[in-house]
């Protein structure tokens, strides 16, 4: 184990500075009335999730408009002051956004916003999976305010109450490839240990995550070869054209959504080689452009990306 | 104001151990076999701490006690010897043990599993305790060893192990007790609760921690883990010894058998005006019976209010306790008390504990609770399962 592994790991004290304000003093608990829904012009809608049994449970108050637009949001909740401070970022998320925007908040802008400086994340490993359950109780509180019911998924993880559809598509979506990733990403198999594979000392199960897994990888493995879109060689191998298109897919994946999260966008103008780097000559448009973050912080946060997803070498030019 | 409630992990080392350690710490300090005058003094200090332990835990002069890193490596040696000399060899087959064991015993009953041994874990009642008849389901003359510890650290619940040894001397199994969180809180008389093998660890009787021993029964079996040895004091674990260590647990060993009457009443008389305090709140419950537990544990419910909020909040008014299901400390491996209990399983993650010392003081005692309230007050107040006055 490397010495990183085998530091003691900080527990409250070493949670960014944006999480700790949060969980000291968050802002947008509580409860929402009829009445409040009503001076707002709006309904009123109340949505739970999880249950106090996996030490998770939140209670959305969302107030929408006759346009479907959250005007007002709150939640109630039992659960860590962690969850307590990616939920109250998730409600300030959420409002004035329509249910399908808000819907669509993911992973990466969540986890974004709860980060001090744009290259360190925010929570430790062992704890991402408190976004992703942030981020499916908003998913089932927008189908139920629509009247929908999202399809039944067995449940896997009794402990962390995680169920087989969360699983398979946190593999998916976070490229996992170890059952300690898919604990680090979901909570389930991060407790008591019983569904990663079957056991001397506990029932026999219908799912096991070591098989969820084993078939994902396989699906994914499968899916990726029939597409044969994907260039299988190093960044620094590639010609021009194909270090566009690579560069272009890592944006659209990974950062364009950060961006568009706060009305602003980017384009590429020109990738060109520059000795052993690749400058990458960008334009941002839309709020990004004269925003000051967008020669610090974000640039830092694209060239932090493109840096760890291709390639050292590569240097962002915004123009 | 700094409150250490936490005291069945790791406890303040008391100033008299201290004042033990000190010539051993300053100045240099021989090793035990050495031929000159720093060696005879580690020689005499060795022996008095020795003679200590011996005398606090009215231990036989033909029984060994022998010094080890911790109670973990003492129940790690034992176990061992189980595996390599009656396991093996095909005399025994089986372990039983409680299921709420230290981590230790867990996993290497695990271990002890994935070889191919035959592991019975015996349940907690609903009054958190090891029931001694349920023993006799799983005994046989094969069986290698009975390990169940004499305290449960988290929810202070004293196993019946005089019940427990009557019994399995009827069979002839030897019975080892993990007694790291009974030693100075409850009266230990190896005379009279006679187990065989018996672990005990530093840190929770105001000792430093890594140092522990392991004590032995006459005619009972051992094997050394960790080699190295050299003498007979470093017959059954390989020095050099942590002679430090040692001179601090002898002298903690005695303070804690010469002070038990007293020091546990007055920590009893804090614990019982905390968990009186505690039941005054609304939607909180004390778990384990009184007459059941340690004088200085208190395990409760606190309907509405997950472990982790209750804690950071207690923590940032800097108040220390514990929590059976906070993550990362492993307790996971271990089946919910809560569940054993027969209590309702939306209280699993409401569970907070506090541990008292003898350092702790009445003035102390009302912070916590002033600061409790108001932190449960707080986190109730946008709580989904909120209790219904709360509501």
């Amino acid at each position: 184990m490397s010495k990183a592994r085998i530091k003691a790991q900080g527990f409250w004290e070493d949670a960014p500075f944006k999480i700790e304000m949060l969980a000291e003093k968050p802002k947008n608990n509580g409860r929402l009335t009829e009445k409040e829904a009503k001076e707002l012009q709006g309904t009123l809608h109340i949505h739970d999730f999880g249950n106090p049994e996996i030490g998770m449970m939140v209670r959305w108050y969302w107030v929408l408009d006759e346009a479907g637009r959250i005007v007002a949001c709150r939640y109630e909740l039992f659960g860590s002051p962690v969850l307590r401070a990616v939920t109250d970022m998730a409600a300030l998320l959420c409002r004035n956004k329509s249910l399908e925007e808000a819907e669509k908040i993911n992973y990466k802008s969540l986890e974004y916003f709860l980060r001090d400086h744009p290259s360190n994340p925010a929570l430790p490993e062992n704890r991402r999976y408190l976004i992703l359950f942030v981020l499916r109780s908003i998913v089932t509180a927008a189908a139920a305010a629509r009247g929908e019911s999202l399809p039944d998924s067995p449940v896997v993880c009794e402990c962390s109450g995680t169920d087989l559809a969360t699983i398979e598509s946190a593999i998916r979506d976070f490229d996992l490839e170890s059952i300690e990733a898919i604990g680090n990403y979901t909570g389930a198999g991060a407790f008591c240990g019983r569904c990663i594979a079957p056991r001397a000392d506990s029932a026999p199960r219908e799912h096991y995550l070591v098989d969820i897994l084993r078939r994902i990888r396989r699906e994914m493995e499968e899916e990726r070869k029939a597409s044969g879109t994907v260039i299988d060689k190093p960044f620094k191998e590639m010609n021009p054209e194909e270090k566009k298109a690579a560069i272009n897919a890592v944006i659209d994946e990974h950062i364009r959504q950060m961006l568009i999260m706060d009305g602003g966008d980017m384009e590429i103008l020109d990738v060109k080689e520059n000795g052993e780097h690749t400058d990458l000559y960008i334009r941002y448009l839309g709020a990004c452009s004269g925003c000051a973050s967008a020669s610090t912080g974000t640039l830092f946060a694209i060239e932090g990306i493109l840096k760890q997803k291709l390639d050292p070498n590569i240097r962002v030019l915004p123009l | 104001m700094k409150v250490y409630l936490d005291n069945n992990r790791v406890t303040p080392v008391d100033p008299q151990v201290l004042g033990a350690m000190e010539p051993l710490l300053k100045e240099p300090y021989g090793d035990l076999h050495a031929l000159h005058w720093a060696g005879a003094a580690s020689r005499k200090a060795y022996n008095t701490a020795l003679e200590k332990c011996y005398a606090a835990l009215h231990a036989g002069e033909k029984d060994t006690i022998f010094f080890t890193s911790g109670s973990p490596e003492s129940n790690t040696t034992l176990l061992m010897q189980l595996y390599t000399r009656q396991i093996l060899t095909g005399r025994k087959n089986s372990l039983i043990i409680s299921e709420r064991e230290p981590l230790s015993i867990l996993q290497a009953a695990a271990w002890l599993e994935e070889q191919g041994v035959k592991v019975h874990r015996l349940p907690v009642t609903e009054e958190g305790i090891v029931d001694p008849e349920s023993l006799t389901d799983y005994l046989t003359p094969r069986t290698g060893l009975v390990s169940i510890c004499l305290v449960d650290p988290e929810s202070g619940a004293i196993n019946p192990l005089e019940e427990i040894v009557r019994i399995c001397q009827s069979y002839e199994v030897p019975v080892h007790t993990d007694a790291t969180w009974a030693v100075g809180k409850v009266p230990i008389d190896l005379e009279t609760l006679e187990v065989d093998y018996l672990s005990l660890s530093g840190e929770t009787i105001h000792a430093p921690t890594g140092i522990g021993a392991l004590y032995a029964r006459k005619d009972t079996e051992l094997s050394p883990l960790i080699f190295g040895t050299r003498s007979a004091p470093e017959r059954y674990r390989g020095g050099p010894l942590n002679l430090p260590g040692i001179a601090g647990l002898g002298k903690a060993l005695e303070l804690a058998s010469d002070a038990l009457d007293f020091e546990m009443e007055d920590a009893r008389e804090l614990r019982d005006a905390l968990e009186e305090g505690i039941a005054a709140l609304s939607g909180t419950q004390t778990l384990i019976e009184w007459s059941r537990r340690v004088p200085n544990t208190l395990l409760a419910t606190f309907e509405g209010v997950e472990s982790e909020a209750l804690l950071y909040e207690l923590n940032r008014d800097g108040i220390a306790a514990f929590s059976t299901t906070v993550h990362p400390y492993g307790e996971w491996v271990r089946p919910s008390l809560i569940e054993r209990l027969g209590l309702d399983p939306a209280l699993k993650h409401s569970t907070v504990g506090f541990a008292l010392s003898r350092y702790n003081t009445e003035e102390e005692i009302d912070y916590t609770l002033k600061h409790l309230g108001k932190a449960l007050e707080y986190l109730r107040s946008f709580s989904p399962v909120a209790p219904k006055e709360n509501a």
